[in-house]
């Protein structure tokens, strides 16, 4: 994991920007055509290629619930070689745009109208871009882990907001 | 007769695509509207061209941004962007910011001490909390757009 230094204070955007890109990754987050396993493996994929000490730190309950383990996790991250077909497209669909997004491999978009809809494409690809929030607080230096050294869990509430764990459950390890 | 889709403005193409998705669209735009009050606007827009020029977004590269324009941004400026490191029609705030841009846009995770400390020195941390938010919003939206017209011929 890369080291870097916070090189800000404790500033937050202006009002009503901070809003928005709040609200509109919650808007993301409310939308339920992809399972959560999927959504989970495109958040960790984001979560690597921008090295977010942040996201990498958390693991999204849900996708627990479905079966996602740390095992498979760990598995996708060497080469997810022996992930299903559709979830190696949606992976592959964060890595295009993330690297080149005018520049889609034919075989990837045949792979990926072959497993998805369109509706679904179009959550995977807003899913995407909602993850990338993370390049604010990596640029900033201040994607700390959540739980220093662990894993801790992510939940949203019912309006697509993070449940950010408290200082006090952080610090006592309650909730893990 | 309207121009297919993917040819139009990229508002445009926002309001296609997410037709069905109103409250991910209304948030998207009060995310690009809340950025050009945040950020002066001759900053943000040549930033955002620097962007498409990066990401290769033809349709922003013929765009401008109104408040951009109204502010001064000439296009004898714009000719010269992609040579920005080595012109002189550019001071230093936005050479300290097109510099952020590119390593934001290409390697986040590279990014150093140093460039992020440029924009600092210049815009003082709460104008770098506000640009760096302002250009997420610009790249995600040229980002979803190049996606989009690759995924689907026309909004689904």
């Amino acid at each position: 994991m890369t080291e870097r230094s916070a090189r800000i204070g404790r500033v937050a955007a202006a009002r009503p920007l901070r809003q928005a890109l709040t609200d509109w990754q919650a808007a993301v987050v409310l939308l339920d055509a992809i399972d959560p396993v999927t959504t989970e493996l495109v958040r960790l994929r984001c979560a690597h290629h921008h090295d977010c000490h942040t996201c990498k730190s958390v693991r999204l309950v849900i996708a627990r619930d479905e079966g996602l383990d740390e095992a498979t996790i760990a598995e996708a991250e060497r080469s997810g070689a022996s992930l299903p077909a559709a979830q190696r497209a949606a992976r592959a669909l964060a890595d295009a745009m993330m690297s080149a997004p005018g520049e889609l491999p034919a075989t990837l978009l045949a792979e990926l109208r072959e497993h998805y809809s369109d509706a679904e494409l179009l959550e995977l690809s807003l899913d995407v871009m909602k993850w990338n929030y993370q390049k604010v607080p990596v640029s900033l230096g201040v994607d700390f882990e959540v739980r220093p050294g662990e894993l801790a869990e992510l939940r949203f509430d019912a309006n697509g907001h993070w449940m950010r764990p408290s200082a006090a459950e952080v610090a006592t390890g309650a909730g893990s | 007769m309207t121009p297919p889709t993917f040819e139009r403005p990229t508002a445009e193409v926002l309001d296609a695509v997410l037709a069905d998705h109103g409250g991910v669209l209304a948030q998207l735009s009060a995310a690009w509207d809340a950025a050009w009050d945040a950020v002066d606007p001759v900053l943000l827009e040549l930033c955002r061209l620097r962007v498409a020029m990066l990401l290769g977004c033809a349709a922003e590269l013929t765009a401008r941004t109104p408040a951009a324009v109204a502010a001064g941004l000439g296009e004898d400026v714009i000719a010269v962007l992609a040579d920005w490191p080595r012109s002189d029609r550019f001071d230093a705030r936005q050479r300290a910011c097109l510099a952020f841009t590119e390593q934001f846009v290409i390697d986040v995770a590279g990014l150093d001490d140093a460039t992020a400390g440029a924009v600092r020195d210049e815009l003082g941390e709460q104008g770098l909390v506000d640009f760096v938010s302002a250009l997420l919003v610009i790249e995600q939206r040229q980002r979803l757009r190049l996606t989009w017209a690759q995924l689907f011929t026309e909004a689904p």
